[in-house]
């Protein structure tokens, strides 16, 4: 059987292979790794075929002397007849070593390396995903995000993990990193130290920054701070909060980071250093910190607060206990202001 | 020679093409611990939820976890689990009713337990009213069926559940 008549079945394969892939949904986190699995067995089915290939052209082709020791690349462009053109890059190496009769001896090892996707691009790649720089908003805009925070995100989380299982799209792919007591204070141990509290990804207990990293997300929204003010003055828990974003830069540099507002409490159950006006003196320093950073600061808060600067009671789950979670109605116009902002 | 290199790469792009099929979901006949579950001896975690909720047990505002949702909220593989019935309250403290038929129950216990002293330690300080519900809580086992029940109601639930399985 010719030559010819062998990539011509090759080519059958391929189109076989592309009609099958194009019934898949690529969003599917399955069906991407089955899209994965099926590009490395065309690559390894295809690489010795078209190695063969480049062996037999490179014979037609004048080899260069180099010396001893440097690298030297060659890049020749193959074209052969009734296929794609491609690209193969060679590298070889010379090294001296020394004969059984003392005369230096030259030593060539070279390997090609053929770029595949020249090849299977002219219209017979399948697997090919167009990369696309077009700006996302609204629920698309959250597929890598990552929203952290305590019991008041807990509470957003569960509305969320609700609205997908009903299948209505709410927030993307959101992830959440959560704790209901946890804060920029008690966050700052390591993990399993006394008095400390972190969240929880896929059932393992991780620092805030290790949870980033973990769930890949490259947008954090981090709203801390309510679960400070009982214990600890505005100052410690405003340097507290800067140390937690220094360690979520530091182990995640190329996220962007949006602190969202702390929620504002019932009128009824503000007491002791639980006050209103503290919360809005420590929005007033994340708004500073946002403009030192670069961050970008999310003020849900504005849309929570009653004439009295207070949480609107109709928006507050536990109005007879702390006054500071959300119900399904506030958590819904937490959803909107955000996918109306971004 | 070529006629086998033929045939040979057609069986590979055919082999791929099986393997892409899907893996995912529980086979609700597979036991990791080796022990197969006959139709016969399944019993569903459904209505033992069900009686919970008919007794008024359940929390004002909840919310249902599927067996996905279990990863994030548990640390349980939806390959560990024949079926579940998950309810947690919605404000995302205080109640959770976790019910599930295991396939596999050492992992699916493992991990209710390390939730279990994980909420405990989050609430010792935190709400020491939660925290003393907490304390009383405990994993509970009857076969391949595990339950734990956060809850003021807690004891009334473990009643139901070990009525029925």
């Amino acid at each position: 059987m010719s030559f010819k008549k062998i990539v011509s079945c090759l080519l059958i394969i391929l189109v076989c292979l592309f009609a099958v892939s194009c019934t898949l949904d690529s969003s599917n986190p399955t069906i991407t790794t089955a899209k994965e699995k099926v590009l490395t067995t065309v690559m390894d089915t295809l690489a010795p075929t078209v190695r063969t290939v480049t062996e037999i052209k490179s014979e037609t082709e004048t080899t260069t002397k180099i010396e001893s020791g440097e690298v030297k690349q060659s890049q020749s462009k193959h074209e052969a007849k009734d296929t794609a053109t491609y690209i193969s890059t060679t590298e070889t190496t010379e090294t001296s070593a020394s004969s059984e009769d003392n005369q230096p001896a030259t030593v060539n090892s070279s390997r090609t390396i053929i770029d595949f996707s020249s090849l299977l691009d002219k219209g017979l790649n399948p697997l090919s995903i167009p990369e696309t720089t077009k700006e996302v908003h609204g629920n698309e805009f959250f597929n890598d995000a990552v929203f952290i925070g305590d019991s008041v995100t807990l509470g957003l989380k569960n509305y969320v993990t609700r609205e997908r299982n009903a299948g209505r799209e709410c927030l993307g792919k959101a992830q959440f990193l959560c704790a209901g007591s946890m804060s920029y204070t008690n966050s700052r141990g390591p993990v399993g130290a006394k008095n400390t509290i972190h969240p929880k990804y896929k059932g393992k207990e991780v620092s805030i920054e290790d949870g980033v990293k973990q769930c890949g997300a490259k947008k954090v929204f981090i709203m801390l701070g309510m679960n400070d003010f009982a214990g600890y003055s505005h100052n410690t828990v405003v340097k507290n909060a800067r140390d937690t974003f220094d360690k979520i830069i530091k182990k995640n540099p190329d996220v962007a980071i949006y602190v969202e507002s702390v929620t504002p409490i019932t009128e009824n159950k503000e007491h002791g250093n639980f006050t209103n006006e503290n919360v809005d003196k420590f929005n007033e320093e994340l708004i500073k910190i946002c403009d030192e950073y670069g961050f970008t600061y999310v003020d849900i808060a504005s849309v929570m607060k009653d004439d009295n600067n207070c949480l609107k009671k109709e928006y507050c789950s536990d109005i007879n206990a702390m006054g500071i979670h959300m119900n399904n109605k506030s958590c819904k116009i937490w959803v909107d202001y955000l996918l109306n902002t971004f | 020679m070529k006629k086998i290199l033929i045939i040979f790469l057609t069986l590979i792009a055919v082999a791929s093409l099986a393997a892409c099929g899907d893996n995912s979901g529980s086979n609700a006949n597979s036991d990791e611990s080796g022990v197969s579950l006959t139709t016969s001896e399944f019993i569903s975690v459904q209505p033992v939820m069900d009686k919970i909720k008919a007794e008024n047990l359940l929390p004002e505002d909840y919310i249902n976890l599927t067996t996905d949702d279990l990863i994030d909220y548990y640390g349980i593989e939806s390959d560990w689990v024949v079926e579940s019935a998950v309810i947690q309250n919605s404000s995302g403290y205080q109640d959770e009713i976790i019910i599930i038929h295991a396939s596999n129950p050492s992992a699916v216990k493992s991990a209710l337990e390390e939730h279990l002293e994980y909420q405990k330690n989050e609430m010792r300080d935190y709400s020491p009213e939660q925290f003393a519900i907490l304390e009383k809580c405990k994993v509970e086992v009857k076969g391949n069926y595990i339950a734990l029940f956060i809850s003021e109601n807690a004891a009334r639930m473990s009643e139901i559940f070990n009525e029925t399985f």
